[in-house]
């Protein structure tokens, strides 16, 4: 017994200590798991189900001046297709309703879409993409197609839905509106105002949030302190006007395509506030359409041609070398310096005319004559004449990739030679941009006051305005008001006198005023490559707008002249502006009497509204504003001078109730 | 505790199906105004009356205002 029981208590020794160690071995995982490797668990399951979230901010919109919606955020989605999803039996009863919808709204064979939904599931192909960036109402389409509408489950539909900048006025005006686009290196591209005011207003900054993982993918946030809250991007106003900015655009696409150009642009801006009112640019693609290709309004740098003669006349009368009246001598239109000619347009030249007909007709000789007589021996005056007029200098605006202005000085030795002057009196051997000669004009225009181009009015929170913008004076005066009405008036002939290079596009209903342009480009790789401009301003009396057309390689057998290519784009411009703006008539004490009708046209003179009224003496029109106005909806049929009404006259009407006017 | 930490949870699922309402409804009024901008430009309009023979008028409107 004794052996037996003390064998007993030895094997319940050895069990308890077993037991003991198994339990110090537990106690001491725990505690090295709890303490020693404690804080790299902690973090693993923090990575896992806590981050910090970030909140984006919405970007800002941009509007034109009338408050319609240039550019905004919107959702876009992207459809794929899970091919393997769909049971056998829902797949081969939906694939050719399928196919048919997809090729009608895409207009491509339905075997093409029935070809590629099999492949897809023989190759077991899960993310097929039938549709990138669709707007909410094609997504919404193409989800309701056959199949699809069964579902991500059991029709394998994807949808991915992504943020996306959205341009409502479509192709219009893009590249001034502008975008900010990241590619995959990381590298920001920038055009536009969205892009030169982007960072600073549209952007707005991303919030944070500490938060921690729940079902469905959904984060939920864990403290309510130390977060960011994201502030959304400010809105901004462009100076942009749609209704200008349309006819200009489609006035010059249409210039463009008759003259088979290379490329063109057009700027309207509003003379007193320097408000950049449209700009358009278009260029042109290999199979002959035109498209917003790049600013070349803002971005060209180019001979600006004859357009310059402005500037050139500008510094001749500020220095007083010479007075509109004075005679030059064409010298039957042909000049030589150091071997090389300038020549008049019109062969022979112009005889004797004075300075203001030599601008009219846009005579090269005298221009280039009046320059180099009264300035070849001290050129500095005149080039520093330009600079003092800001010529030289860019207009320093905020959007990017602005040209810069090219002007030789005589104190560069290097670059400066005896060509350089009269060449120069006639637009060669200079650069501007097309924006550039447009401040120019519209200094003039603005007697003198030069203002800086602007493309934005204000910056709003919602409704609440943080920034006005207000015209920016860059030279006060950049000419005495005498010399800037003297240019007026001969920029007033180039279009109304015979004489004048742009009296083509002349119009007895309204007045412009402007300067043609024909210079040739690239003659250096090979001849016959022109720039058509025309600059200019309307109308006349108190000019409202100014505006410049430049169009690039116009078809030279269709024609290059500035007064042909360009101008009646101008022309196009203010004439609808012109048709626009409506002429007030005043009259004084003059007695109105009222015009006895012997038809009860108008609902007041109805005595019992909820009758139906004779309309049939009534002529048509009449008759629908009065039936509308009882709130009655009106349907018209056939053709005819005589109303018959399908609801008697003296009957009950009714609220929205229908009457059917038959015409015989 | 565990009652309102499920309430929470409700709620944020709540509000994500808000939000993607709000995105897709504001989509929705884009995309409409996009293609009613495209219709209501003058050149669009113009191009459909031209078929009808109607012509956009060259002459400005003549606005009578009698002063008293």
């Amino acid at each position: 017994m004794a052996t037996t029981k003390k064998h007993i208590i030895n094997r319940t020794y050895i069990v308890s200590i077993l037991i003991l160690i198994l339990a110090v071995s537990v106690v001491f995982k725990l505690v090295n798991i709890q303490f020693v490797k404690g804080d790299y668990y902690i973090g693993l399951s923090e990575q896992n189900n806590i981050k910090n979230i970030i909140i984006p901010a919405n970007r800002g919109s941009v509007y034109s001046s009338g408050g319609k919606l240039l550019a905004t955020s919107v959702p876009k989605y992207d459809i794929r297709f899970d091919a393997l999803a769909p049971s056998d039996k829902n797949f081969n009863e939906n694939l050719t309703d399928l196919s048919n919808s997809l090729s009608e709204y895409y207009n491509k064979p339905a075997s093409f879409y029935m070809q590629l939904l099999r492949n897809a599931r023989e190759s077991k192909n899960r993310y097929l993409l039938i549709a990138r960036n669709l707007g909410y109402n094609d997504h919404l389409l193409i989800k309701n197609f056959p199949l699809f509408k069964l579902g991500s489950y059991r029709g394998g539909v994807i949808i991915e839905q992504k943020t996306k900048r959205d341009y409502p006025m479509g192709g219009v005006a893009q590249r001034t509106i502008g975008y900010e686009r990241k590619d995959d290196q990381g590298n920001i591209t920038r055009p536009g105002i969205d892009g030169a005011f982007g960072s600073k207003y549209l952007k707005g900054t991303d919030g944070k949030r500490l938060s921690q993982k729940i079902g469905k993918g959904q984060w939920k946030p864990i403290e309510d302190f130390n977060q960011i809250e994201p502030q959304d991007g400010l809105d901004i106003y462009t100076t942009i006007d749609v209704k200008i900015q349309d006819v200009a655009h489609f006035a010059l696409l249409e210039q463009l395509e008759k003259f088979k150009a290379d490329h063109g642009s057009v700027v309207v801006m509003e003379v007193s506030t320097g408000e950049v009112k449209a700009i358009s640019n278009l260029g042109r693609t290999s199979i002959g359409t035109y498209y917003e290709k790049l600013n070349y309004a803002i971005g060209e740098s180019h001979e600006p041609g004859s357009t310059f003669k402005l500037m050139g006349m500008v510094a001749a009368l500020e220095d007083k070398v010479v007075d509109t009246s004075d005679v030059i001598d064409t010298e039957a239109g042909v000049l030589t310096f150091y071997g090389r000619n300038v020549r008049d347009s019109k062969r022979g030249g112009y005889g004797k005319i004075s300075v203001a007909k030599a601008f009219e007709v846009s005579s090269n000789t005298a221009m280039v004559k009046l320059i180099t007589d009264n300035y070849k021996e001290n050129p500095t005056k005149f080039i520093d004449r330009l600079y003092s007029m800001g010529l030289n200098k860019t207009l320093n605006l905020p959007i990017l990739g602005e040209g810069i202005p090219k002007i030789t000085h005589p104190s560069d030795k290097k670059n400066w030679d005896g060509l350089d002057l009269p060449w120069m009196a006639f637009g060669y051997g200079i650069s501007l941009t097309p924006l550039q000669t447009l401040a120019f004009y519209n200094a003039i225009a603005n007697d003198g006051v030069m203002l800086k181009p602007r493309f934005l009015r204000e910056v709003k929170d919602f409704d609440k305005t943080v920034e006005v913008f207000n015209k920016e004076i860059i030279n006060p005066s950049i000419c005495s008001k005498e010399t800037a009405k003297k240019v007026q008036k001969m920029m007033q002939n180039v279009v109304e006198k015979k004489h004048g290079t742009a009296h083509n596009i002349y119009s007895p209903s309204f007045s412009m005023a402007g300067k043609t342009g024909t210079c040739q480009t690239e003659y250096w790789k090979e001849s016959g490559l022109y720039i058509s401009s025309f600059a200019g301003y309307f109308p006349v009396e108190n000019p409202k707008y100014s505006c410049i057309v430049v169009i690039h390689k116009p078809d030279k057998k269709i024609g290059y002249y500035g007064n042909i290519v360009a101008a009646p784009v101008f022309k196009k411009i203010a004439q609808k502006i012109y048709s626009e703006t409506a002429i007030e008539d005043r009259l004084k004490g003059i007695e109105i009497t009222e015009l006895e009708s012997e038809n009860k046209t108008h609902i007041n003179s109805i005595e019992n509204r909820s009758l139906m009224p004779n309309v049939t003496k009534l002529n048509l029109s009449d008759a629908i504003a009065l039936l509308e106005n009882l709130g009655l909806v009106v349907e018209i049929s056939g053709n005819g001078i005589k109303i018959n009404q399908s609801v008697k006259s003296g009957s009950k009407i009714k609220k929205n109730q229908k009457v059917i006017l038959k015409l015989t | 505790m565990i009652y309102s930490s499920h309430s929470v949870d409700r709620k944020i699922h709540n509000i994500a199906q808000i939000n993607e309402s709000v995105k897709s409804l504001r989509s929705e009024f884009v995309d409409t105004r996009t293609i009613l901008i495209k219709y209501k430009m003058e050149s669009s309009v113009s191009r459909k009356i031209n078929q009808m023979g109607i012509a956009t008028s060259t002459e400005p409107p003549v606005k009578i205002i009698i002063i008293k």
